[in-house]
């Protein structure tokens, strides 16, 4: 396990940010073809120490991805395959008898595989709610409650999450307030023709890419202290918590796509999932200060999961994320307010 | 700037159209004129209310596309940044510094308002080339406004000659304290339709100011001085009335019974004109008859002088008043067609004329025509008793009116039948006479037969006659009359000589 009292000492620079996220994605293609928006999505969370909910029919890697992002950084990583008898000890660890060389004997904790950097829970949406919510206090708190005592989580702690959109016989559907724990919700979209041809080619020969851990967790503390440094103008703060409120229903600022069909609106969990997405792609683009095409690119995975749909919208086959460009579209870009100059 | 010319272009279009409902007449100056001002106030603006730097640095941002980089750094306090704050203040510096300030700040109107602008812009001047219909309204402002000026300015000079009339001080104070605030309140009026009902005013504050009827007192003074003229008093005297009286008085003791008896009877007949008229001056007149029949007190035939002379002074302070009273009636004339012609289209021509009618009437009269259509409207006062003819309206209380003809102004088309108001005495009196349209040609005067008054007969026959006599011998020894007539008329004179018992 890495250092968990690392004082974040020593500062990195935003080239050398930029430097380690573009090697870890570097990484990551050597075994994931044709999904770089999936790669930037997932790095966005892991530099925004955020967890992410990953969502895609069986088969398009998602588990190969994470496994790789585990390979390509100096991290604790640990896999929970998620089934319905899978129990909240099982994750979080629990007090086992011990006798020590000296014959006293004791009740020692002994861990569960969430106690990882990074945790790959597989199929999450199978756990029964009672795992799922072990599940959620240690994402929210970053820390799990074992016999009574508190016991903190390795910084960083991510939680990646898959889940399946299909086969919804015998799952628990996480509820809304697991969701909002995630900082964003990832769509994995099927390979394009040509980007299957690649991966034909690397899965069914003797191919075998070899990953190298490029970065560990003192440094991706301070990647992630970094992120947090990156400014954020007022007026693009602004739009963002006018985004945010126009998914609500009861806004008067909401576009009549939302208020037809959102039963609730984003929580300011949103908000700042939206604007720690939004510095990470900054930096990642090269940029020291957020720009609103920023937001517009992390609006979607931020805000999927945060807008609840109502029964209505679910009748008629609505995408939340066409809800989420509906409200993308109807607030004024801040751009907006300098056209009066001319 | 662009947003100042949509302002400029959609406040013009409303002032261009406001323009034909309500008659401005000002707008196609103030919208070329407001014109540099709409596309320079923003910078005028801006240099005396600078612009916040944070939106300047957005705008920039917008213009550089520099990714919010420039807005950043200008939305944080610099006292408090960070340490990648600063780092990113830096390098919005060094990119602003990399593209100059046209490029940050250029000079530009959105084509999307300036599109609004043109399309605005050219409605206002469409609405400036088709006609107004306002125009003719302003028009005919701008002509009752010079009209009443004019007419202001006439009254102004009428109070100028007021001043030398021979009345008294006060009489003269009133009079011209009265015409200056008409003149003032004619040049204040909004409308001719207002300025007449100043007039209408001022000549009901005039006719309060006149006492009994000057013109028949004045008329039979007048007449009684010029028998006077030819046949005294009494054998020996000579000059005015007044005088003669006077010289009467004093030599009354030296004059024969019937030159005495003469002279009574002469002053009875004036006194019994005089009854009814000026009651004062009848009885004074009566007062020195007698004392002439009765060889009385020679002081009544004195102080017949003197009441004579005081008589013949505030007559002519009344008269002075119904001067002025008939000038603003002939002035309200003249308003009032022009106020007709204006209303239909016609440029004004108001005509004034003096009309002389038979006998010792003495006209005024002043004409306008319409329509092609030419017409003469007089104002007579005084003379014998008679008809009107030649359009004339005369208007004299009492007394019988004289012919009266006007000058005529005559006007070009008009294809409506006309109608033009015609004036008795009294405004209040008012009379329409119908017109008759004539296509535009001119046409001979109108000969319609006005209504006359039978009036009382008031001049002894005695005195007029001497005149008449006087004036047809004159006549006689100067006009182409064959030598052998003029005897003939010097006979038919001699015949109407007045006799005893007619």
């Amino acid at each position: 396990m890495t250092d968990r009292t690392d004082p974040n000492a020593g500062a990195i620079t935003p080239d050398e940010y930029r430097s380690a996220a573009l090697a870890v994605e570097a990484e990551v293609r050597k075994m994931i073809v044709g999904q770089d928006k999936l790669i930037r999505e997932v790095l966005t969370c892991l530099f925004a120490e955020g967890h992410a909910l990953i969502e895609g029919v069986p088969g398009l890697g998602k588990t190969m991805l994470l496994r790789t992002l585990a390979d390509a950084l100096d991290l604790e990583f640990s896999r929970i395959q998620f089934t319905p008898d899978l129990m909240p000890a099982d994750i979080v660890g629990t007090q086992v008898f011990n006798e020590d060389e000296d014959g006293r004997r004791r009740f020692e904790f002994s861990p569960g595989p969430l106690f990882a950097n990074l945790t790959l829970a597989d199929e999450v949406n199978r756990a029964t709610p009672k795992t799922q919510s072990a599940l959620l206090e240690a994402m929210q708190e970053r820390a799990a409650t074992v016999a009574g005592e508190t016991r903190p989580m390795p910084r960083p702690f991510f939680v990646m999450a898959t889940q399946n959109p299909i086969e919804m016989e015998g799952t628990y559907p996480l509820p809304e307030a697991q969701l909002d724990r995630f900082l964003l919700k990832i769509l994995v979209e099927p390979p394009e023709p040509e980007d299957l041809v690649s991966i034909l080619e690397r899965t069914t020969t003797r191919y075998e890419p070899n990953i190298t851990r490029v970065l560990d967790a003192a440094r991706l503390r301070r990647m992630i202290a970094l992120t947090r440094e990156v400014p954020l103008a007022p007026h693009l703060a602004r739009h963002v918590a006018a985004l945010v409120a126009a998914t609500n229903p009861q806004r008067p600022e909401a576009p009549e796509l939302v208020r037809r069909y959102v039963r609730f609106g984003s929580s300011p969990r949103g908000a700042q999932a939206l604007v720690l997405g939004a510095k990470v792609n900054a930096l990642l683009e090269g940029r020291l200060n957020v720009a609103e095409e920023d937001v517009k690119t992390v609006a979607r995975p931020a805000l999927r999961h945060r807008v609840i749909l109502s029964y209505e919208a679910l009748a008629d086959g609505v995408a939340p994320d066409a809800l989420v460009d509906a409200v993308v579209s109807h607030v004024p870009s801040p751009s907006k307010e300098v056209e009066a100059l001319g | 700037m662009g947003a100042g010319l949509v302002i400029w272009s959609a406040s013009s279009l409303l002032l261009m159209l406001a323009a034909r409902v309500w008659p401005l007449g000002w707008e196609e100056t103030a919208v070329p004129i407001s014109l540099p001002v709409a596309a320079l106030g923003p910078f005028l603006a801006g240099l005396a209310r600078p612009l916040p730097t944070d939106l300047v640095a957005r705008a920039a941002d917008r213009d550089l596309n520099a990714a919010d980089r420039l807005g950043t750094a200008a939305g944080f306090d610099e006292e408090r940044r960070v340490a990648l704050e600063r780092a990113q203040a830096m390098e919005a510096a060094r990119y602003a510094q990399a593209h100059g300030h046209r490029q940050a700040a250029p000079l530009r109107v959105p084509e999307r308002r300036l599109l609004v602008a043109t399309v605005l812009a050219l409605a206002v001047l469409a609405l400036a080339v088709f006609d107004n219909p306002m125009d003719a309204v302003l028009e005919r402002r701008v002509a009752e406004n010079e009209l009443l000026e004019e007419a202001a300015a006439e009254i102004e000079r009428g109070a100028r000659e007021v001043e030398a009339a021979p009345i008294s001080e006060q009489e003269k104070k009133e009079l011209v304290e009265e015409l200056d605030r008409l003149a003032q309140e004619l040049q204040d009026a909004p409308s001719i339709e207002e300025a007449l009902q100043e007039l209408l005013d001022a000549q009901r504050r005039l006719a309060a100011l006149q006492q009994g009827d000057h013109v028949a007192a004045k008329t039979l003074t007048r007449s009684f001085e010029r028998s006077l003229e030819d046949n005294p008093l009494a054998p020996g005297l000579s000059g005015s009335a007044a005088e003669q009286l006077a010289q009467l008085a004093a030599q009354m003791n030296e004059l024969s019974q019937a030159e005495r008896s003469e002279a009574s009877e002469r002053l009875s007949q004036l006194s019994e004109s005089l009854q009814g008229i000026d009651p004062g001056l009848a009885a004074a007149m009566q007062a020195a008859s007698s004392a002439l029949a009765e060889a009385g007190d020679p002081r009544a035939v004195a102080a017949a002088a003197e009441a004579l002379t005081a008589a013949q002074a505030g007559m002519a302070a009344q008269e002075a008043v119904a001067a002025t009273s008939a000038s603003l009636g002939a002035l309200g004339e003249q308003l009032a067609a022009a106020q007709s012609a204006l209303a239909q289209g016609a440029s004004p021509g108001p005509g004034q004329g003096a009309g002389q009618g038979p006998g010792e009437g003495q006209g005024q009269g002043q004409g306008s025509g319409q329509g092609g259509q030419n017409q003469g409207q007089g104002v007579g006062a005084g003379g014998a008793g008679g008809t009107n003819a030649n359009n004339a309206q005369g208007a004299t209380g009492g007394a019988a009116q004289p012919d009266g003809t006007g000058n005529n102004a005559s006007r070009s088309t008009g294809d409506a039948p006309v109608y033009d108001p015609i004036f008795g005495r009294d405004v209040a009196d008012r009379l329409r006479v119908s017109g008759t349209n004539q296509g535009g040609r001119d046409t001979e005067l109108g000969t319609q037969i006005g209504a006359g008054t039978d009036g009382e007969i008031l001049i002894p026959y005695s005195f007029v006659y001497p005149e008449w006599s006087a004036r047809a011998a004159r006549s006689v020894d100067t006009l182409a009359i064959p030598a052998s007539l003029r005897s003939f008329v010097r006979a038919y004179f001699r015949s109407l000589a007045p006799k005893e018992g007619r």
